[in-house]
């Protein structure tokens, strides 16, 4: 594989990926997406990033640990799932604002933001831990 | 056409059980995702897939359109499909450290754990 | 009045919950503090003597309403006499345990453990519903379990805390048992309105409460996790195998004899057996050299007593039975306590092992130990006495053969005691240099007068507590005159001291005594069960991923085929379309790719193949309206053949290495489960299940959760536990991963 053609790939396909993942992360509650597909997406741009530049480039490319995105994806689901108390009768009661311009916005968007970083921070965390040792971009091709 | 998709089915996991019956981890692994398909497939069989529109709202109406395809199973199996994919991230990793460690994939020299039994 | 029934029970439990942080915070002040939660329940108690004798207290709550069950609690002169027990020794022992084991890890634990178990027994003899009761049963199993293994670092902790789960517990199965019978024979809601019974089922019910209570009470042949359990530590042992938890068995004999006492099996049975224990446990004391098994012996043998006087077919029996008990909970775990101070104070609590020339003991644990030992020893004018006489008397009135019976064992087993009594006060000598605390010594001193006061005052207390619940004078009294009984009572006392000054002779003949009094039928039960369990499993599981998966698939098949075969064609078909050209090329594509799998030479092709299953997966998802299930589908597919190739490169590649015989039995066990699996599908595909709640998640989309999006919706609100657990299962397996991996280049940096 060449290198050069996958890197210059790499390096406009997988801010668009990242765009792409995020609008199918906000359509998802009303056309095919969400949470689930997003996370993929973002993930695969990860995966995408890793194989062009190596895992360490991945891994700042990320900003975070893959603990960190999963710990922040279970905070935020697990909040949303407690604000059911607060607005509701129970656990994970759905609660909605309607926000002129913008639609309804409630709860279970919040939710589905914390599936999309828990699945961001699992792909990104299968793929950094199986990389090989040492193995970094183009080193068995040379 | 769902007598078509029960053989698929059945094939795909017949597939996935041989090879999960080898003696090599990878194999043993891809047999497992084979019947993890066969599984998710199996599901959306046997709920009455068919031809038909996806369970979207579309603009200006209250309800899917009339005939539109169910959408428990597809929520149940899209979760499904990550779960293995999770599961089979967790196989992998248990397997790439358990080759390393042991010097093998074959299943049948890896030592068995002590006490079985006692 | 009634509405603090429950709360004691909980205020108990608040107690115990508080325990932990604050006796390790206040090792001294906090223990004390606990303490007053028992004993202000204790005084509370006390103050409802007189009322409760004229008219119980009753209270109840719904408790699964729509069940109808409802918890039901009463306070009666026997739950009230038992009540006091608990909470009264419960006080003592609490301050005891913070003395005792100030300064170690399992203070606090134990603290909180005695605690927690005072509120289980307590809701134990408040019960009078079958239910709570059987709860409450239940958890003073369990935490006795807690309790008699928490150094379970040591092996025979484990052990012995093992040993009575298992026989408590399979006690407490042969009361639910019982209890369900109960039910459904009489119908009665509470314990209190159950009528008498006496034949057909009775005996069975009668049965399982009579096993219930012997296991409890550590009776012949179940005596033998008793003596074990003194690995507990002693504060334990001073609460639970003297006043509280041994004496479950004895109050649910007498709760329940007014109901099952005429059933012919009743009395005999505790006769006989109540019998034999005493004369074991007795046995058993005397060739004992460790104080606390000493005292777990005289516990047994004591137990023994009170349910054989249970079975003494007098009008008066059980309040003499209770009195026993009351007077042994009052002796024993002032008595468990004098065994822990002497060994922090000899150092050892075996008499063999202690120096005959060494140092007496303090002259404060000499005299508390004389106290509860003469007490023990049934000596006048103690409490312990008092019981003795009324016992002996009640057993000789009933006359027969049982009288004789009754009086033999009773008088043995008072030598027993006067033997075990002289050994504990007596004999320890030694040094270890560690001083007595007030908290160590206080309460055993405190509960040793209160039975020398309440031997005078017997009189008194036995017309408060025991004559309610015989229903006529037991009179109970510390001089019943020149009699037999106190003819016994004097022989029992020779007997002892004669035994005791021969003690050589016999503990020369422990070992045979032990062995004869607790041949390892347990031990041996349970290795065998370990054993016949190791075979099931090596038989059905075996060793190689490929037999064991094999048998389960095969399992599987079995019991499906068996189904099918016996269902009954649905009365209702569902049509199918035929496949039209582009269904067809997707399932040759599906097949083409799972063919191509099972070909596969090298790994790249079978990971190739693999994708090229998910993609037509994919492709049938999209065209059957599953869009998210199409992406999703497609974006894991790749993903996955990204990870198989990360985790096998540089892997070598070693072929096949299946023989052909393996290969052929693969290929049937494959084609069994997927000829299964085809035929599961095409049945449950073709059966009419009706709309189903699927319309529902349909139609409340838009309105109920605001998204145009069904399966979305699904997933993050009308089931978004679901989800939020799937969410939990994802970051466990990557978080494992990343652990299983990052160790490796920790070791290898």
């Amino acid at each position: 594989m060449n290198t050069v053609i996958l890197r210059t790939a790499a390096r406009y396909l997988a801010p668009t990926l990242i765009i792409l993942s995020l609008w199918l992360l906000w359509r998802g509650h009303n056309a095919p997406g969400g949470g689930f597909i997003g996370g993929l997406v973002a993930g695969s741009a990860v995966v995408l990033h890793a194989i062009a530049f190596g895992p360490v480039a991945a891994r700042r490319a990320l900003r975070g640990s893959p603990r960190a995105w999963m710990a922040i994806g279970m905070a935020l689901a697990l909040g949303a799932a407690l604000l059911g108390f607060v607005f509701g009768e129970t656990l994970l009661d759905a609660a909605w604002v309607d926000v002129p311009g913008v639609g309804p916005l409630g709860t279970p968007l919040i939710f589905d933001v914390g599936v999309f970083a828990v699945v961001v921070g699992a792909v990104s965390g299968f793929t950094l831990a199986l990389w090989p040792e040492g193995a970094e971009p183009g080193a068995e091709e040379a | 056409m769902h007598g078509l998709m029960s053989l698929v089915v059945g094939a795909l996991f017949a597939a996935g059980v041989y090879l999960m019956l080898k003696r090599e981890i990878l194999h043993v692994l891809v047999g497992l995702t084979l019947v993890g398909n066969g599984a998710n497939l199996a599901i959306f069989v046997a709920s009455g897939a068919r031809v038909a529109p996806p369970p979207l709202v579309p603009d200006g109406l209250d309800a899917p359109l009339a005939g539109h395809a169910d959408p428990l199973p597809q929520a149940l199996i899209l979760t499904a499909i990550v779960i293995g994919f999770g599961v089979l991230g967790f196989a992998l990793a248990l397997a790439r450290r358990s080759t390393e460690t042991l010097g093998t994939d074959d299943l049948d020299r890896l030592p068995t754990t002590e006490g079985q039994g006692t | 009045m009634a509405s603090w029934l429950p709360i004691w029970t909980v205020a108990l439990l608040a107690a115990a919950a508080l325990a932990v942080p604050l006796v390790r915070a206040l090792p001294r002040l906090g223990p004390c503090l606990l303490a007053l939660v028992p004993g202000a329940a204790a005084a509370w108690f006390g103050a409802q003597l007189p009322h409760v004798a004229v008219e119980p207290l009753a209270w109840s709550h719904p408790w699964v309403p729509a069940l109808g069950v409802d918890v039901h609690l009463l306070l009666d002169p026997l739950a009230l006499a038992f009540a006091l027990l608990i909470c009264g020794i419960g006080a003592p022992v609490v301050v005891f345990a913070g003395g005792y084991l100030r300064g170690k890890a399992v203070a606090a634990p134990t603290v909180a453990g005695l605690l927690a178990f005072a509120a289980a027994m307590l809701g134990l003899v408040l019960a009078d519903d079958a239910l709570f009761m059987f709860v409450c049963w239940e958890a003073t199993t369990i935490i006795s379990y807690l309790l008699v293994g928490l150094e379970y670092e040591k092996s025979s902790a484990r052990t012995a805390a093992r040993r009575a789960l298992l026989i408590t517990a399979a006690g407490g199965l042969a009361l639910l048992g019982a209890l369900v019978g109960l039910e459904v024979v009489t119908g009665a809601d509470t314990l209190s309105t159950t009528p008498a019974l006496a034949d057909g089922a009775a005996v069975f019910i009668a049965l399982g409460v009579l096993l219930a209570a012997f296991t409890k009470s550590a009776q012949v042949p179940f005596h033998v996790w008793l003596p074990g359990a003194m690995a507990a530590p002693t504060p334990v042992s001073a609460y639970l195998h003297s006043a509280a938890m041994v004496k479950a068995g004895v109050y649910l004999v007498l709760r329940l004899a007014p109901t099952l006492g005429e059933v012919w099996l009743w009395r005999p049975a505790l006769l006989i057996v109540g019998g034999a224990t005493a004369l074991v446990g007795g046995l058993l004391a005397m060739a004992a050299t460790d104080l606390k098994r000493i005292l777990a012996c005289t516990t047994v043998a004591a137990l023994g007593c009170m349910l054989l006087l249970a079975g003494v077919d007098h009008p008066l029996a059980l309040g003499a039975a209770l009195g026993l008990a009351l007077a042994h909970g009052l002796y024993k775990a002032g008595l468990f306590m004098v065994a822990g101070a002497t060994e922090k104070v000899a150092g050892s609590r075996d008499l063999a092992q202690m120096d005959p020339a060494g140092a007496r003991m303090p002259w404060i644990l000499a005299v508390t130990a004389g106290l509860a030992g003469l007490s023990m020893a049934a000596a006048p004018p103690f409490f312990g006495f008092a019981a003795k006489e009324t016992a002996l008397t009640v057993a000789l009135a009933g006359g027969g053969g049982a009288a004789v019976f009754g009086a033999l064992v009773l008088t043995l087993a008072g030598a027993a005691f006067v033997y075990a009594a002289l050994a504990v006060a007596r004999e320890p000598r030694g040094a270890s240099g560690k001083r007595l605390t007030v908290m160590v010594i206080g309460p055993p001193l405190l509960l040793a007068l209160v039975g020398l006061v309440a031997g005078p005052g017997s009189g008194l207390l036995g017309a408060a507590l025991l004559d309610p619940v015989a229903g006529a004078a037991v009179g109970l009294a510390v001089w019943h005159g020149v009699g037999v009984p106190l003819g016994l009572s004097l022989l029992a006392l020779a007997l002892g001291v004669v035994g005791w000054r021969r003690r050589a002779a016999v503990r020369a003949a422990a070992p045979r005594i032990d062995r004869a009094a607790d041949p390892g039928w347990h031990d041996r039960l349970w290795s065998h069960v370990v054993a016949l369990a190791g075979a099931v499993a090596r038989a059905v599981q075996p060793v190689a991923l490929r037999a064991n998966l094999s048998v389960i698939l095969l399992a599987a098949v079995g019991m499906v085929t068996f189904a099918l075969l016996r269902m009954r064609p649905p009365s209702a078909w569902v049509g199918s379309p035929m496949p039209d050209a582009i269904d067809v090329m997707l399932a040759l594509f599906l097949l083409g790719g799972a063919l191509g799998a099972v070909r596969a030479r090298g790994r790249l092709t079978a990971i190739g193949a693999l994708g090229a299953v998910g993609i037509g997966a994919a492709l049938f998802y999209l065209r059957h309206g599953a869009p998210d299930l199409a992406m999703t589908q497609l974006l894991v597919e790749v993903l996955t053949v990204v990870l198989l190739m990360l985790a096998f490169r540089g892997l070598p590649d070693l072929g096949p290495r299946r023989t052909g015989a393996e290969r052929r039995w693969s290929a049937g066990v494959a084609l069994a489960a997927g000829g299964m699996i085809g035929a599961l599908v095409y049945v449950a595909g073709a059966v009419d299940l009706g709309p189903g709640i699927s319309t529902w998640f349909s139609t409340q989309a838009l309105p109920e959760g605001y998204g145009r999006n069904v399966v979305n919706v699904i997933l993050v609100d009308f089931r978004a536990l679901d989800t939020l657990g799937e969410v939990v299962v994802l970051a466990v397996a990557a978080l494992g991963a990343l652990a299983l991996l990052a160790r490796r280049s920790e070791a290898q940096s």
